[in-house]
Parts: structure tokens; sequence; C-alpha cells
């Protein structure tokens, strides 16, 4: 097997892109991670992140069966995330419908429908490449989304930075302040969505949940401020991603997988030390 | 009904709120004056944070109307400021004793980076607290009485005219009490103040009118001119606090 470091032609093409896809998408984990675990909406991201396959589905068939454009089940993808987070929003907002049970009935639907279309769908279809992704397939257009993403998620927390945390503080004082608070949770939930559709489409579904909640959650054990949380959780998806990589490639294992293996232990390790500390069994 | 020639700041008129089919507020009104100093005190459940969340806009009247100077709450916010109860916030929220207060300084406006004028703000509400040099501490490293002054803080950064205050003194030591009231004391006669509390002594030595929710209805009792027919109106728990505002009042003009 090849060093690596020492890959050339196609291979290096692909593992290149791979690795700028990982280094980018580090970004966008750190700040939605963030905001996602401030907010503690980690369950709604792991419900939108899992309806989209509904989306992704109904794409998938129209493309096949109609012979379509093929950006259809990113549209697709789109418009299920977008769909998602506006229906949680909106009816706990109108109906003081509790969050997880709306979240509880999106999730297995919007796997259900994706499921069902894929079924339908002529040809072999593995709903196992949109679980997983496969980072490794990642092409110049997605690295330029993912830039263009990164871009607008940094000037919105530059621009709204006082307003989220006044949002997830206290809403009742925000709203007595004149914030508007349900539009500011829309925006946040919609570009939440969006982070996730382009995530999605790179390192499939199972892997955007895990890499937005778990750096940001290890991250907000070290820190109290939140651009540091941000900012320490994007280093620590980066050495996730790239140990993946590099795991993954010398153990020809799945890199998705692989990369959610590593973060996942990286969570355990840092409860227990983080435990361990603060109550003191060191020093007893 | 008190006769007074000056404008209420705060009106409520023919107001009704509901929660599904509990009736908490019914055909009631109220008006509040310019540096009037309240208290909205009732039974447990009776529905004062209910009637301050009406006025400050969080809740919307089922009929009725809710005015501040003559508009609606939601669109007089740079008016008002609010400390809600402490134990509705996240102690382990990551931030700073700051940015706490700087989200006093909030308004309706899209965008909001602090300015010059907000940091001196920040900097001159905390004095006021006696909390300027815990600036850079982490809000939940603070104890409950800190806190509480923090949310003052916060409440006053942007120099409001009408303040609500939800239970300012729960769950915090007779210290923290202390420091409370000073800052209280000093806000007295300065803006209009409403607050809802239990605390006896700072009913009975602060407050100027008292708001009394009970069975769905408001009235407003100007203090010294409660008697005895009013106090027996009030209920129990009132009539507790408003006793006890008469015997310290009475010991005043005694010693004097």
């Amino acid at each position: 097997m090849d060093s690596f470091l020492e890959i050339d032609g196609a291979g290096f093409v692909i593992l290149k892109n791979a690795i700028m896809a990982s280094l980018l998408s580090c970004i966008t984990f750190g700040i939605v991670g963030t905001i996602v675990t401030t907010k503690k909406i980690s369950y709604m991201a792991g419900s939108i992140s899992h309806t989209i396959l509904g989306g992704i589905g109904i794409g998938v068939f129209l493309k096949s069966f109609y012979n379509l454009s093929p950006l259809l089940p990113i549209i697709g993808a789109t418009v299920f995330a977008i769909g998602a987070a506006l229906i949680i929003a909106l009816t706990n907002h109108y109906f003081k419908e509790r969050y997880d049970s709306v979240i509880g009935a999106l999730w297995p639907l919007g796997m259900a429908i994706g499921i069902i279309f894929i079924y339908k769908t002529p040809g072999i279809i593995d709903p196992m490449n949109y679980l997983f992704g496969n980072i490794l397939l990642v092409n110049n257009y997605d690295l330029l989304m993912i830039s263009c993403l990164n871009c607008v998620l940094a000037l919105f927390m530059y621009l709204f930075y006082y307003k989220f945390i006044s949002l997830c503080f206290d809403e009742d004082f925000s709203k007595v302040r004149g914030v508007n608070t349900l539009w500011l949770n829309l925006v946040l939930l919609i570009l939440v969505s969006i982070s996730i559709v382009l995530m999605v489409n790179i390192v499939g579904i199972i892997m955007v949940v895990a890499m937005i909640t778990i750096p940001a959650s290890i991250a907000s054990k070290y820190s109290n401020k939140i651009s540091m949380i941000a900012i320490i959780a994007t280093i620590l998806s980066l050495v996730f991603n790239l140990t993946g990589l590099y795991a993954s490639f010398y153990l020809d294992l799945p890199a998705g997988p692989t990369i959610i293996v590593i973060a996942a232990t990286a969570y355990l390790i840092s409860n227990i030390l983080n435990t361990v500390f603060k109550k003191g069994v060191l020093h007893e | 009904m008190e006769i007074t020639n000056s404008k209420p700041i705060i009106e409520l008129s023919n107001v009704s709120f509901s929660y599904g089919k509990n009736l908490i507020i019914n055909d009631s009104s109220l008006s509040i004056f310019e540096n009037d100093f309240c208290c909205i005190v009732g039974e447990n459940g009776s529905g004062k944070t209910t009637l301050l969340k009406l006025i400050i806009g969080l809740l919307r009247p089922s009929s009725g109307s809710v005015l501040l100077k003559g508009s609606p709450p939601e669109k007089l916010s740079h008016i008002v400021g609010h400390m809600p109860q402490k134990v509705e916030f996240d102690r382990d929220f990551p931030i700073s004793v700051k940015e706490v207060v700087l989200m006093g300084r909030i308004t309706d406006k899209l965008f909001f980076r602090p300015s010059k004028s907000d940091t001196d703000a920040v900097n001159e509400a905390l004095q006021k607290v006696n909390m300027l040099e815990f600036e850079r501490k982490q809000f939940s490293d603070l104890s409950g009485g800190q806190q509480q002054r923090v949310l003052i803080a916060r409440a006053i950064a942007s120099s409001p005219e009408i303040l609500f205050f939800d239970e300012p003194t729960n769950s915090i030591d007779a210290l923290s009490e202390d420091k409370l009231f000073e800052i209280l004391k000093k806000l007295k006669g300065k803006m209009t103040v409403v607050m809802v509390s239990h605390n006896v002594r700072f009913v009975s030595e602060l407050v100027e009118k008292v708001i009394c929710v009970d069975r769905g209805q408001i009235s407003i009792h100007k203090v010294e001119a409660i008697g005895n027919q009013t106090v027996k109106d009030l209920g129990v728990e009132h009539y507790k606090l408003i006793k006890h505002w008469h015997c310290n009042h009475s010991q005043g003009e005694n010693n004097g």
C-alpha cells in the first residue's frame, strides 16, 4: 500500500479534495456545532438531518424515473430540511407543541419516505451511501459550496452574536428588548438546516449529527466563552477528520464511520476526564 | 380608583387573560403613573407573573388593551427594563458578566454590535450595583445574590423609564437581600418600578402602591390610604404585608 502522503495522479486529486473538504467542513462543524449545543437543539439537528432522507429519496426517484436534473436529490434534501425546521419551530411557537414530540414524529417519517422512494427507484441504490456518505467523492463544486456557507455562517455570527447569546440565555428578555425572537429562531434553524444538507452531501447523515454535536460538546467542557468553544470545536473537528482519514486509509476502513468512532471515543474519554477532575477524584 | 391629573405610564383597560379554560385575569383595569413604586401581591398561582408578563408584552390579553405611554408594549421596548425570576436561567451557560449586561443594550434594530456608549452604559450599570470588578467573570461563577445584582444591572443598562422585577428576592441570602434593598431604594422616585414580591420588608418599606391579584380581579391601593375594611378585602396574605407596613409607620410616627 502507498503511503498516505505519497499518492499521485487521480488518487492524489481524490485525497486532496477529501482533505480540503475536511478542512472546510471543520469550520462549518465548529460554528454550527456551537450554535446547536449552545441553543441545546442537538436532538432537533439530528431530526432534521434524518428527515432529509425523505427529500433525497424523492429526488433520486424523480431523477431516475423521469430522467430529470441530477441536482434533484440535493434540492429535495434542502426542501425537507427547511420544511422540518419550520414545522418544528412554528408548531412550538404557535401551538406550544412540545419540541420532542414533533421531532420524534418527523424523524422516522422523513426516513420512511426516503426508504420507500429509494426502494421504488429503478436500479440498485444503497441507502448506506446517504447515511455515511463518502468524503472521498467530494468534487470542486462541493468545496465551493462549503466555502460560501462558511462565509455566510461567519458573517451571521459576527452580526448576530449578541442577539444570539441573548436568545439562548434568556429568550423572554430578548423579546422584551424588542428582538423578533421567532424570526431569529427561524433564521438560525434555516442556517443549521442548509449546513446539514451541504454536509450530508459530503459526509452522510450519521456523520453530520456526530460532527455537529461531539466536537462542540467536548469544547464546551473546556471553555466558558462561546467564540472560544467555536474555535476549539473547529480544531477538534479537524483533528478527528484527519485522524479518521489517516486511519481509514491504513486500516482499509470506510472513512466516515472511522471518523465517527474516533470522535465518539474522544468524547467518552473527555467525559471521563472531566468527571474525574471536576469531582477531584485524582486529588483524593 | 385613584384620582390624579397626570397621564398613566401603564394602562390596562378591561383586560382578560386565560390559559386554556383557566381564567387568570377577568375584565380588569389598572393605571400606574410615572415614578410610582408598585408591588404586585397575591397568593401562589393567583396570576402575579401573568399580570407582569401582560404588561411587558410577553403575553397578549384575550380581550382588552395594555398600553405603555399610550402605545402597545412591544413598540416601546426601549423604555422597559425587566428582571425575570432567576430560576429560569441555565447556570452553566457560557457567558461573562459583561455580556449579560450588554444584553440590556440590545435594541429592536436588525444588527447589534456594542459601541463605546454601550460599553460605558454597561460599566455605569455595573457600578450602580457594585459589580464592576466582576465584569470579566463568568456569570455562572457568581453567587445567587451577585447574579441578581448583575441582572439588575442588565435591566437598568438602557436607562429605562419603567422597571419590572419578578420575585427579585427569591433564593438569595440576607446579606444579598440588604444590598438589593439599597439598590431599589436608590431607584425609588427616579423611575416607575413594578415588582412582584412576597417579601414583607420590601413591600412595607419601599412600596407606595399595592396591586392585588385575587381570583382574576386586580385592584390597586395606595398603601397609606388602606383602611381596615380594605385590609379585610385584600385577604390574609396581603393583610400581613399591609399590617407590617402600618406597624412600621406607626412606630416611626410615635418616635418622631
